[in-house]
């Protein structure tokens, strides 16, 4: 018996024992507990088949989203029913048949792998050298070059890669972040008068209530796309005159400081205009900056280099998010206190 | 490792088993002797800016140990659990602290290729096992059934969110910059003299090392962010109802965390395990060429900066405890989301744009042994060189090959000799690969 397969039934054990451990629990913090526990154990059966940065986001995203599931959902809500909880039959039941239903399609479809079936020769030392550049290999893929180890001719190289739902991915928390964000402050000015110097700021524009109904359409657009027609969408942006590889177009393009001097120059003077204006005004401040990166991007757009251009997109939706979150999430220093925590 | 313990005989899981052992060994003594000398000296540091001499007494001159005398009254104390407390998880909360910190320090490299496991996404996974410790925080908080617990556990939990963005912000910017979130192409990326680390890179890694800094102060609970035990307002925050050895380990976690995010910093911004002087490279003894033994008193040099680079990062924010005075929790939140994110996000924008137009910086001034850092960063897109190599061709590991030890003098320090980026734009800096104790 191979010795890694027994730190696989280890992690295994632990993952399933922890995941009905969390299932028989009555209480609902132990629940939660148990839950992360078998959300760790399986990540240690990722960093066991080399996965490292896929174990590495299980841990990130699942414990720590769980962490705070925990923290939020369920402390501050743990009532003495939620401590001690009975399901009753009829619980059970329903429970049972969704679940049951979904583990049968789950463990079939595992099962019809055919090549798990039979016992494999051991991977060549080639592939195993291949696929230990994993984390890099992952990051070129999210960002439109996808490889495959040993793979060769015309056909390398020339996969669509995961930009584009990385990028639905991007534009659906964004919306999600907005949205949260806009409803937590309406129901905060519900609820308590605001001090003058804060009801004396201007509010905010009618249009800007349409943001959120516009990203959420340019999303489910986007997904609809992606979903229904991605090999046209594909083919667009080849015909666009790029490949479907980042890498290749910068070289190709071969960029000086020549070609970045006008349009890096005007995209750094608005973005910086723009933060100015964050101080003053969040929302033009917001929408001048992010002109600033449209610079960028539709810059990137005119030279051909479409996958480049997308990049650039995503970039400036994750720091988008971010000063959404600062800016538009939080409430203002000069409330009181005890409105904002605990 | 493992190879070394199959010559001797043993079968391979054993082997396996052997190496897995003797590293956890090794790291567990990192983090436990590393927390008793850290609290002595924590005693000693405060004492100092309180004016005052600190433990004298127990084992001789400096009341070295002091640490010892504590443990062992931790050690005979009751273990004692309240009666509203939940007794599964009150019981089990600090083991989730300590091994989370512990865990951290599977990927964190001592030396040039010393690390309990090589992992090519090193500053990640051990920024995700980092923000697991304070799971053990909120569970003990909670569990404890007792009301200042449970407000040190619900600001911790606030204060997460919070640091959280903005310390993954800072890392980003290294790693960037070198093209890798291996921490072992970080530190050797930094090789050469002080003026080759990453804080000189440009003004903006300067600024973002501070943002850095006080984030991972604040995902360490210790002041001025420690409002989880703030003893003045909560008598001791999440760990009230703790004693003994249970209390202990949160110390422990608290202490190897602050060893693990000083080591982190030393790593992204201050060279690792490369000395100011880079006496060993000038030598010739830091690439193996002048013999196994000589290239492993580099290395064990090499671990002896890090840890001293690590102390100093400990002393720091020993300093930091006792100058300055709590924050309040809303003004951790300012801080951390309201200036950190901000300031960290211009300073990736202000750093990619320093290094897409080259302009010059401390770094220039002496250069670097392996090429400019750029060409050895765009290697990434050899990784499709890999794919599309013609059929037949043998596959390397992805890596260029290592230099021979003549070119790699030639190229390092004569300083007339520096490779020119803009002669040849395709040329791949050939980074060496790194040796790894398997």
């Amino acid at each position: 018996m191979d010795w890694s397969f027994l730190v696989f039934l280890f992690f295994a054990s632990l993952t399933c024992g922890f995941a009905l451990a969390a299932l028989l629990a009555q209480n609902v913090v132990r629940m939660a507990f148990f839950l992360i526990l078998s959300l760790g154990a399986s990540s240690g059966l990722f960093f066991l088949a080399g996965a490292e940065f896929i174990g590495a986001m299980q841990l990130m995203i699942y414990v720590g989203g769980t962490l705070v599931l925990l923290v939020f959902g369920v402390m501050l809500t743990a009532s003495d029913a939620a401590v001690t909880m009975r399901s009753s039959v009829s619980d059970w039941f329903f429970a049972c048949v969704p679940s049951g239903a979904i583990f049968i399609v789950l463990a079939s479809s595992a099962l019809a792998v055919p090549r798990w079936n039979e016992r494999q020769p051991a991977p060549s030392p080639e592939f195993v050298a291949a696929a230990n550049d994993q984390t890099s290999r992952l990051g070129l893929a999210l960002l439109g070059l996808r490889l495959e180890p040993g793979e060769e001719g015309p056909a390398a190289g020339a996969r669509a890669g995961y930009l584009f739902p990385f990028e639905i991915v991007s534009i659906h928390l964004l919306v999600a972040l907005v949205g949260a964000a806009h409803l937590a402050r309406a129901k905060r000015r519900a609820i308590t008068p605001l001090p003058e110097s804060i009801a004396a700021q201007p509010a905010m524009p009618a249009w800007y209530r349409y943001l959120f109904n516009v990203l959420g359409a340019l999303a489910a657009s986007k997904t609809a796309l992606y979903l229904f027609a991605p090999q046209t969408l594909f083919e667009t942006a080849v015909a666009y005159g790029a490949p479907p590889s980042v890498a290749s177009e910068l070289t190709t393009l071969n960029l000086s400081f020549e070609h970045w001097r006008l349009p890096g120059a005007a995209a750094v003077a608005v973005v910086a205009l723009g933060l100015a204006l964050l101080r003053f005004h969040k929302v033009s401040g917001l929408f001048v900056e992010t002109l600033g990166f449209m610079i960028v991007i539709v810059q990137f757009w005119y030279w051909g280099a479409t996958a480049t251009a997308q990049m650039a997109a995503v970039s400036w939706l994750g720091l988008t998010m971010l000063l959404t979150a600062a800016f538009f999430a939080l409430p203002e220093r000069r409330q009181p206190v005890a409105e904002v925590v605990v | 490792m493992v190879e070394a313990f199959a010559e001797w005989g043993l079968p391979i899981w054993a082997a396996h088993l052997t190496a897995a052992l003797a590293k956890a060994f090794l790291l567990l003594n990192v983090v436990a002797v590393g927390t008793l000398v850290f609290i002595w000296m924590e005693r000693k540091v405060s004492a100092r800016i309180q004016d005052r001499l600190g433990p004298t007494r127990v084992g001789g001159k400096f009341g070295w140990l002091q640490s010892v005398a504590d443990g062992v009254k931790l050690l005979t104390k009751e273990d004692v659990t309240p009666a509203t407390a939940d007794p599964l998880l009150y019981k089990l909360a600090p083991y989730v602290s300590f091994s989370a910190a512990f865990a951290a320090y599977i990927a964190l490299p001592f030396s040039a290729g010393w690390s309990a496991v090589a992992m090519n996404c090193a500053a990640f996974y051990v920024l995700a096992v980092l923000g697991l410790e304070v799971f053990g925080v909120i569970l003990g908080g909670y569990a404890s059934g007792s009301k200042w617990s449970l407000f040190g556990a619900m600001r911790e939990a606030a204060q997460v969110v919070s640091y959280e963005a903005p310390l993954a912000l800072c890392v980003v910017i290294p790693a960037y910059l070198c093209g890798s979130m291996d921490l072992h192409v970080i530190g050797e990326m930094q090789a050469g003299w002080f003026t080759n680390w990453l804080i000189f890179h440009d003004p903006f890694t300067f600024v973002v090392f501070w943002v850095y800094f006080t984030c991972a102060v604040a995902s360490v609970n210790r002041a001025p962010f420690d409002l989880a035990e703030a003893e003045s307002e909560l008598v001791a925050g999440f760990h009230t109802e703790y004693s003994g050895l249970r209390w202990s380990l949160f110390y422990m976690a608290e202490y190897g965390s602050m060893t693990l995010v000083s080591g982190l910093a030393a790593i992204l911004f201050f060279g690792g395990w490369n000395g100011p002087i880079p006496i060993f490279h000038l030598l010739g003894w830091a690439d193996g060429s002048a013999g196994e033994g000589l290239h492993f008193v580099a290395l064990l040099f090499g671990a002896v900066n890090f840890l001293l680079k690590c102390t100093l990062g400990v002393i720091a924010m020993m300093w930091l405890r006792w100058s300055l005075p709590r924050l309040r929790i809303d003004q951790v939140l300012t801080t951390c989301l309201k200036y950190c994110i901000p300031i960290a996000a211009v300073c990736f924008v202000g750093a990619t744009l320093w290094d897409l137009f080259g302009a010059p910086f401390v770094n220039d001034l002496a250069p670097h042994p392996y090429g400019t850092r750029a060409n050895v960063r765009e290697r990434w897109t050899d990784a499709g060189t890999v794919a599309l190599r013609p059929a037949g061709a043998p596959l390397s590991s992805g890596l260029p090959p290592a230099p021979s030890a003549d070119s790699m003098a030639a190229a390092s320090f004569d300083g007339a000799t520096r490779p020119d980026a803009a002669a040849e734009p395709n040329r791949r800096a050939e980074l060496p690969t790194i040796r790894r104790i398997r």
